[in-house]
């Protein structure tokens, strides 16, 4: 039945046939191109194990001088409101309001001297969820507007899906910059369009209407299969979009029958008081959404949240809304990850996309700043604990150890076993690397 | 217009005049939305909706699927399709309705009509 033609890797046949010979130099995943990639990581020394990533995205830009790499001694000007306090590692402080994620301290490191020249939303965007910082021509207002593959979707090609889960999901919405560009349709995420803190949340469109009774829905997939069989021209084969639907179309089938994903997308089956700990707001349960779906086998979760643009009365509004949001979600993120014995297998990666003035301006807010920040990462093999590199006196600029959004992709994926130095070829064959000639944050390992 | 079903489709945001605003990349979202959507499946059963009146006043099953092909592909189907749908409505006399919701929905969710129509 021409629905149902997976073989048990999980694997579409049809994505090799239709990208021709292109497929064959080094796009997609074979058995043999992944038998070849654990090898080498083997001899690398690396254990290889299955990671799986929590990409937290705090859109518009989290202030990391006021939460992660506060500056005391700076002058009033630069200081802001918060005080910086211990955490449980010693010689590690966090702003004073943080203080369920200082208690984890432990299993997160920090970059503070994480750096990109653009100040801007869009490209700056671009760059923090791909490593690529985008060309000429780059409109932030498409949606995707991606000049090169997130991720997530660089994870879907070279490690493939699992437990019949899509690899790379998106939740609450879509940024963007999260699409797959040249990689297609199969390496496009599955967007979860709803807020997970919704009351009545669920996934939509995933069930058929409760009115239509189950055999009339096999009635139907009959019937579709035997007239789609007329549809298939030789200009319908020939076409890129209309494959992508046919690739959807198999996804979406699979998607509904699958009991892993069904039990992944049911939050209402999590305990309430875990549900009230992670926070009962859109970025709380969204984290708690992205550790269901990692239990059930999705590669990569890209969390979307809004808003941390913060360009006026930034410390009040941090203090009021946000850090409310960000302490519990990480905190209990961290800590949830770590008692299911998950956390070496789940790597959390939280940043915006750029941090914010260390000059405060003069609406008692922060601009944008992408000459120095902090990034928070955990999990999957990175040793907590650690802070690596420092920012200068007001941390307006890295006084050690640059490291950029090409580093943080490149070491991503080495965690995740997957070689950083890849390329991939474009329909045109052209060998792009997937990590953008980044370096491994060994500091972190 | 807060439409999920054209923010779904890729409605342009109309931040600029550029036609490269319009998303032409298809979805798994979407092919779910055709598939399972609640509206779509109210206006299939709508009494007064078109498969409705179809049914009412179109007794002969060829013609009903004619019909539904011209509807939806605005082609009449070719001889091997007519039969394969024909043969899908006889098997349930007793819920021609029915039979031809199956058909319009079935129809609306081939690559044909997601991609052409």
């Amino acid at each position: 039945m021409s629905l149902n033609s997976r073989y048990c890797d999980g694997i579409e046949r049809r994505d090799f046939l239709r990208l021709g010979t292109a497929g064959l130099l080094g796009m997609g995943m074979s058995l043999a191109g992944l038998l070849e990639a654990r090898t080498k990581a083997a001899e690398r020394g690396k254990a290889v194990k299955d990671v799986s990533l929590i990409f937290v995205f705090l859109h518009g830009g989290l202030s990391t001088i006021d939460s992660w790499d506060l500056k005391p001694d700076a002058p009033n000007e630069f200081r802001g409101d918060f005080k910086p306090a211990s955490t449980k590692v010693p010689g590690i402080q966090i702003a004073d309001l943080l203080s369920k994620q200082s208690q984890q301290m432990d299993k997160f490191a920090l970059i503070r001297s994480f750096r990109h020249h653009n100040s801007d939303h869009g490209p700056a965007d671009h760059y923090l969820l791909t490593g690529y910082f985008p060309q000429a021509g780059f409109n932030p207002g498409q949606a995707p507007n991606n000049h090169r593959p997130a991720h997530g979707a660089i994870i879907a090609r070279k490690l493939g899906a699992r437990n019949s889960v899509p690899p790379y999901v998106c939740l609450p919405k879509m940024h963007a910059s999260a699409g797959p560009a040249y990689l297609g349709a199969s390496c496009a995420p599955f967007v979860i369009d709803a807020d997970p803190n919704a009351q009545r949340f669920s996934v939509p469109d995933i069930l058929p209407p409760p009115a239509l009774a189950a055999s009339r829905l096999d009635d139907r997939k009959r019937l579709l299969a035997s007239i789609d069989r007329f549809q298939k021209s030789a200009e319908v084969k020939a076409n890129r979009g209309a494959q992508a639907v046919n690739v959807f179309q198999q996804k979406a089938f699979a998607l509904m029958t699958s009991p892993a994903a069904k039990k992944a997308f049911d939050i209402h089956a999590e305990a309430e008081k875990l549900r009230d700990e992670y926070g009962r707001n859109s970025l709380g349960q969204s984290c708690l959404m992205a550790r269901r779906m990692v239990e059930a086998g999705v590669r990569c979760v890209t969390i979307d949240h809004i808003n941390w643009d913060t360009h006026s009365d930034n410390c009040g509004t941090l203090k009021r809304d946000l850090f409310p949001m960000l302490d519990p979600a990480m905190g209990t993120l961290f800590r949830d990850l770590a008692e299911r014995g998950m956390l070496d297998s789940t790597l959390v990666v939280v940043t915006g996309e750029f941090g914010r003035t260390p000059r405060i301006n003069g609406d008692a807010g922060r601009d944008h700043w992408g000459p120095c920040f902090t990034v928070a990462l955990g999990g999957g093999g990175i040793q907590g604990g650690r802070v690596v590199g420092k920012s200068d006196a007001r941390a307006e600029r890295p006084a050690s150890d640059p490291y950029g959004p090409e580093d943080l992709a490149a070491t991503m994926y080495h965690l995740m076993g997957i070689d950083p130095d890849d390329e991939f070829f474009t329909p045109e064959g052209r060998p792009i690397k997937i990590a953008n000639n980044g370096k491994i944050v060994h500091e972190l390992l | 217009m807060q439409h999920y079903f054209l923010k779904l489709f890729g409605r342009p945001m109309r931040a600029t005049a550029c036609e490269c605003e319009r998303v032409g990349e298809p979805s798994v979202a979407q092919v779910l939305h055709i598939l399972n959507s609640p509206d779509i499946h109210e206006k299939l059963v709508h009494e007064g909706g078109n498969v409705g009146r179809w049914v009412r006043t179109i007794p002969a099953d060829d013609k009903l699927v004619e019909e539904i092909y011209l509807t939806f592909y605005s082609r009449l189907p070719a001889n091997k399709e007519k039969e394969v749908a024909v043969e899908f409505l006889r098997r349930r006399p007793n819920q021609r309705r029915q039979a031809a919701e199956d058909l319009a929905w079935t129809v609306m969710n081939t690559l044909e009509f997601i991609f052409n129509h």
